[in-house]
């Protein structure tokens, strides 16, 4: 289903035609020169309006070069389609639809508008603002660090510059008043509709975690024998942002687990994530709720529940050395202020700006904790409970980001997928606030879940042939979270999509497909202060200093072929200064001077001459 | 005794032609595993503690032959291993006295030019210390002691001869070389025009053998400007020399200012001759004082003169110093990017790139010649000249190519290797050492890097001419000069590490490598895109672990093999077929034939 190369990817293309409804596709279409192809749109989605003859500026080597092409607003994104250079190939088939190129940017996806005029200053344009000039550049700043400039030809063209801008301010304006229009428009769940169409494997091998089934399924795998899956938030009557379904010990009756939920935060219960095969238990939750009393007779169901049967449970922490939401958030704006094209910051002072914004201390933070959490359920079997405070954050990165240590499923394509969807969407993490998509309300934005895919790049880079997918998918992910098109991370909980999806009565039991993974989730939890979850007080119990928890990685790690690798596929990576790199195809990629093939084709060049070699052997061995 | 495998090898200098000798004598019948070269003679060994900085003390044997130093650890689970050249060794010191107190405090401190240290404690007693650092500095720095580097004691055989690799002639001529305006001169046969110069140049057609007489009085050390590339197409050459000798009084030379012209004429080129000088202006400035300086406005107003503001030997050696502070023993953890920032290193190898960018796009983009230099030209010029060509010739990313630009822009031109390195030379604080060559090698990898199927050669090739630079195990960066290299017979009595890399190519191939032509590479020199070295800067540590091998690279190599298993059951086939029907069809084509029309992809 992900066939694009880089930071694209190519769903089939589709007849324009039904799907063309736009008011003014058709004229458009006509008026166009007839070398200029039809735009093609996705279906459901429109051309709101078009200038010709617009070029794009590129940096390059010697400086500024551009492109010449049209520059299309549709619903859902701006777009610009070069025009054909008299060396391309004639009538190279354009068969697919980039739903995201290095030329397109989803309206969603659009951070600042600013148009230029060499007479008045830039402005930056928002849907309340007014064009009180003729605007000759435009200057998209793109969420994911990306700035497309677009300069107007000066040829008796103004009018349809001012008309696109004004169109695409228009556009980009009321793409943020609800993420329902968004799922409304149709488009999603026509896009959707079109993949389950054409791809139909990948769909089945990910768990959505919708339905009961995907649980028990996922639960035999793990082998946790103790665990039952609990439909006592079926309705959502528990806990709004709990899923429907629940992994709780088996000997847990529903009646008793349900006094367990009022002793924590937004009443966030623990529940199993993760078994090890050796028979730790890995576990999250909410923090302890303010009112709740320890004295109370139904705290033994807490503790029964903490404990899942252990003789000692391990609370981790998870804020304690882990940045907080905002603290990422910040660090990401610096991280964002610093990579782009026009940054400020002398180039020889780059790696101390970058030190200062502190994003790669907090990947660090975050690859340590959860590999000493790994060692920790590697090492004996106990429970070990990740808790923080409202559980929809750094719980769901860390968790996650364990389990990407310790099971090698999970660096399958479609594990990945699935722990995604368990870790992180039907957990609640809430994306629509923390990615903000809507705009409307900045203090909750915070990139939690694009700090998980840097740690799982940190991941693939130390342990390339442990991954099943690639930098380039990570970044597929990456880009997908601010583009609309998927429903994955539109939404805050299960339980708000649901109501979404019962609203649309349309929708086909089989539910929405949906594309990688639907991942919402809270990250952060920090691992350090573990205190004896058993409530009875036994004590703290602390765990190791780094120093010897280093030590015991590095008796995990000595493996006789010195290989990092355990034989039950517990990755331990370093986290020391120098291996944990910046993305730079992620975060550098406003930067278009760089004049690099990243990946040779010479494999498939070699497959080529080996089937040629093997025809001349057949030919050989007969003549 | 059972031979268990070492878990833990910390010296990552590999060599398949290791003859593992079996007992020679009493001293090794503990050990039968001590790898020894041909020729390699063992001296001492003694029972020592090696402090490693990462896995604390460890009991062993050290032994020192005429070659290495070789630790063997007493604990077999793990076995410690140190295997490390004694051309590494930069300085031995004693540490502790007969008095001092404190476990492993007694003993020798030994600082090794690539980026580690290594210290053995002693028992103290006897005369046991001042033996052993009496043998260790004798055959660490024979230069200094009247004995001969081990290259010339070495008797290794490899199946390729590595001095073949170069000569300066076939080289010119696959370049075009001579032609109507570009001619060989033996002038310098006999070293006569400039003892550190190759006896073979290319110069002007136009100038005569007397005009480069004259010239060569006006440059630093008769280092003239000669031709090191000249561009296939529109026939803009790279030149490189010493610095003018202008002086304080501002002194001219019309021998000079008109084979410069000449040289700017021969592309019949209107513009400018542009000259590239190295170092920062203030530098170039202060050089007038010693009689050196630049060209300047008056005296050649056909030349454009940029300065690439790179600093001299002295500040690339503190910068490597620096570097090694924070990556040896342990990595600077909290602040590891300003530290990084503030070793300048990363800094350095971006003007050096920035430099030959700008040389490599004068010529090619701006069809232009250009003349480069320093003060001496032998260092930076170097530098420059080497990473243009780089950029510009694809031959030179070959393996054999490369090889080759270090052979003539590096060894020929006589960068002072000897100086540089201080080969076999106890004179550790010697101002003359610098890391110009590994600031090259760098540049290189960086390049590497940002275009990862340009290249033929591997991180591991680049690794190996690394060690080797220090190892004293071949004659190829021994001495300043090829003036002093003739002298010593170099060529005869050693052995060319290009022999090792040669006899065993595929170890040092690139898998991802994309044959092309005359496209010229631009690397972005920008701190955001270049990255520190970690597989050398730091390979000693081992928490710095290797790498999980890229899994298409491995692909690759298996599929590397099927096709030569095909191509010889081909070949076999071909020749069993021939034989049946003689006088086939003239369309059937050979192995070879048929290889080099496959390869066309490549």
């Amino acid at each position: 289903m992900l066939s694009g190369s880089k930071n694209s990817f190519k769903i089939q293309q589709h007849e324009p035609g039904p799907a063309l409804r736009g008011p003014k596709s058709s004229a458009m279409n006509s008026r166009r020169n007839k070398n200029c192809q039809a735009f093609p749109c996705i279906p459901g989605e429109h051309v709101l309006e078009a200038a010709a003859h617009v070029r794009k500026i590129v940096r390059s080597r010697d400086g500024k070069g551009s492109i010449l092409g049209t520059l299309y607003c549709t619903n859902l994104r701006v777009a610009f389609v070069p025009e054909p250079t008299p060396g391309d190939a004639v009538g190279a088939p354009r068969c697919s639809t980039r739903l995201h190129s290095e030329h397109d940017v989803a309206l969603l996806c659009i951070r600042r508008l600013v148009a230029v005029n060499s007479f008045t200053k830039a402005k930056v344009l928002t849907a309340s603002s007014t064009l009180k000039f003729i605007p000759e550049e435009l200057i998209l700043y793109c969420r994911d660090f990306r700035v497309l400039r677009f300069r107007f030809h000066d040829s008796g063209l103004e009018p349809r510059a001012c008309q696109v801008t004004l169109a695409i301010v228009q556009a980009q304006g009321s793409s943020s008043v609800s993420a329902g229009m968004w799922y409304d428009t149709g488009a999603i769940r026509n896009l959707e509709n079109a993949w389950l169409s054409t791809e139909e494997s990948s769909s089945s091998s990910t768990l959505l975690f919708e339905r009961p089934c995907d649980w028990e399924k996922e639960l035999r795998r793990l082998g946790a024998a103790g665990w039952r899956v609990s439909p006592v938030n079926e309705r959502f009557d528990m806990a709004t942002s709990l899923p429907k379904y629940l992994w709780v010990p088996s000997r847990l009756l529903d009646n008793e687990l349900k006094r367990a939920f009022g002793h924590f935060n937004a009443r966030r219960i623990p529940r199993l994530c993760w078994h090890h095969p050796g028979g730790s238990d890995l576990l999250r939750a909410a923090g302890f709720h303010a009112d709740s009393d320890p004295e109370k007779e139904d705290v033994r169901s807490v503790e029964a529940l903490m404990l899942a049967g252990h003789a000692q449970c391990v609370i981790v922490e998870t804020a304690v050395d882990l940045p907080s939401p905002a603290e990422i958030q910040l660090s990401y704006l610096k991280l964002r202020a610093l990579c782009l094209p026009d940054s400020s910051v002398a180039d020889e002072k780059w790696l101390s700006a970058l030190e200062g914004t502190r994003w790669l201390e907090h990947v660090r933070a975050c690859v340590r904790k959860a590999c000493e959490v790994a060692v920790l359920l590697a090492e004996r079997s106990r429970s070990i409970m990740l808790q923080e405070s409202d559980d929809r954050d750094l719980n769901c990165l860390l968790a996650s980001l364990i389990q990407v240590l310790s099971d090698p499923h999970t660096r399958t394509q479609s594990g990945f997928q699935s722990l995604l969807q368990k870790e992180w969407v039907v957990a609640g993490h809430p994306f629509l606030q923390r990615l903000n998509l809507l705009r409307d309300n900045d203090r909750e934005e915070s990139p939690v879940f694009l700090l998980f895919l840097d740690c799982v790049w940190q991941l693939l880079q130390q342990f390339p042939a442990s991954f099943e997918f690639t930098e380039t998918y990570l970044l597929a992910l990456h880009d997908s979270s601010y583009i609309p098109f998927f429903s994955t991370f539109l939404f805050n909980c299960q339980w708000e999509r649901d109501r979404r999806n019962q609203l649309e009565a349309a929708l086909s039991g089989s539910g929405t497909m949906y594309l990688f993974a639907k991942g919402a989730l809270s990250p952060q939890t920090h691992l350090f202060p573990w205190k004896n979850g058993s409530l009875s007080k036994k004590g703290w119990w602390r765990a190791q200093s780094s120093e010897s928890l280093s030590e015991q990685d590095r008796s995990l790690r000595s493996s006789p072929s010195g290989c990092p690798l355990q034989p039950e596929g517990l990755l331990l990576p370093a986290s020391v200064g120098p291996l944990i790199r910046l993305w730079r195809r992620c975060y550098l990629r406003g930067s278009q001077e760089v004049q690099r093939g990243l990946f040779a084709s010479t494999l498939g060049e070699l497959a080529e001459e080996l089937d040629l070699l093997r025809g001349r052997l057949t030919g050989e061995g007969t003549c | 005794m059972a031979s268990s495998s070492p878990k833990y090898n910390s010296n990552s200098l590999e060599s398949s032609s290791i003859k593992r000798i079996p007992k020679d004598g009493t001293k090794w019948e503990q050990n039968e595993e001590i790898p020894r070269l041909p020729g390699e003679t063992s001296i001492t060994d003694k029972e020592v503690i090696y402090v490693c900085p990462f896995n604390g003390a460890v009991k062993g044997r050290l032994y020192v032959t005429n070659y290495r130093l070789y630790l063997r650890s007493v604990e077999l689970d793990p076995v410690v291993i140190l295997d490390v050249p004694l051309g590494v060794i930069a300085r031995i010191e004693k540490m502790g006295g007969a008095s001092s107190r404190g476990e492993n405090s007694y003993g020798l401190d030994i600082t090794c030019k690539d980026m580690r240290n290594l210290r053995f404690a002693l028992k103290q007693e006897g005369h046991s210390r001042r033996d052993i650092f009496e043998i260790l500095t004798k055959y660490a720095f024979p230069q200094s002691h009247n004995l001969p580097f081990f290259a010339f004691v070495n008797e290794e055989k490899f199946a390729e001869n590595g001095w073949m690799v170069y000569n300066p002639m076939p080289e010119y001529r696959r370049q075009g070389l001579p032609n109507e305006q570009w001619r060989v001169t033996f002038i310098n046969e006999h070293y006569g025009l400039c003892d550190t110069y190759p006896s073979l140049l290319v110069v002007p057609y136009n100038a005569t053998d007397d005009d480069l007489k004259k010239v060569s009085a006006f440059r630093s050390r008769n280092r003239i400007p000669v031709l090191s590339w000249i561009h296939p197409e529109n026939q803009a050459v790279v030149m490189r020399s010493s610095q003018p000798l202008v002086g304080m009084s501002g002194k001219r030379n019309k021998d000079d200012e008109r084979y410069l012209d000449i040289i700017r004429d021969a592309n019949g080129q209107i513009s400018k001759l542009t000259i590239y000088d190295a170092r920062p202006s203030v530098n170039a400035v202060a050089n007038k004082a010693t009689g050196g300086g630049y060209e300047g406005d008056d005296a050649y107003p056909n030349a454009e003169l940029f300065f690439l503001d790179i600093h001299n030997i002295h500040v690339m050696r503190e910068s490597l110093k620096k570097l090694k502070d924070i990556v040896y023993p342990n990595v600077e953890e909290s602040h590891w990017l300003s530290s990084l920032e503030s070793t300048h290193w990363l800094e350095h190898i971006k003007l050096v790139l920035t430099g030959a960018i700008q040389v490599a796009d004068k010529v090619s983009s701006g069809k232009s010649s250009v003349l480069v230099h320093c003060s001496d030209g032998w260092d930076r010029t170097a530098q420059l000249t080497s990473l243009a060509m780089l950029m510009l010739d694809s031959y030179y990313r070959t393996i054999v190519g490369f090889e080759v630009l270090v052979q003539k822009e590096w060894i020929s031109f006589g960068h002072k290797f000897a100086s540089r390195i201080g080969h076999g030379d106890k004179n550790h604080a010697d101002a003359d050492r610098s890391p110009i060559f590994l600031q090259f090698i760098d540049c290189v990898w960086q390049m590497s890097k940002q275009f990862p199927t340009a290249f033929e050669f591997n991180e591991q090739f680049l690794i190996t001419i690394l060690d080797h630079l220090y190892s004293c195990r071949f004659g190829t960066f021994l001495y300043n000069c090829e003036s002093v290299r003739e002298k010593e017979k170099v060529t005869e009595r050693t052995l060319s590490l290009w022999s090792l890399i040669n006899s065993e190519k595929a170890k040092h191939t690139n898998p991802f490598y994309t044959k092309e032509l005359n496209r010229a590479l631009y690397p972005v020199a920008s701190m955001r895109h270049l990255e520190l070295w970690v597989n050398y800067y730091i390979r000693w540590n081992p928490r710095i672990r290797q790498q999980q091998p890229n899994p298409v690279e491995q692909r690759y190599m298996e599929l590397l093999a099927l096709r030569d298993d095909y191509m010889r059951r081909l070949e076999e086939l071909q020749i069993t077929n021939n034989s049946k029907i003689s006088n086939s069809s003239a369309s059937s084509a050979s192995p070879s034939q048929m290889m080099s029309h496959v390869q066309t992809h490549f």
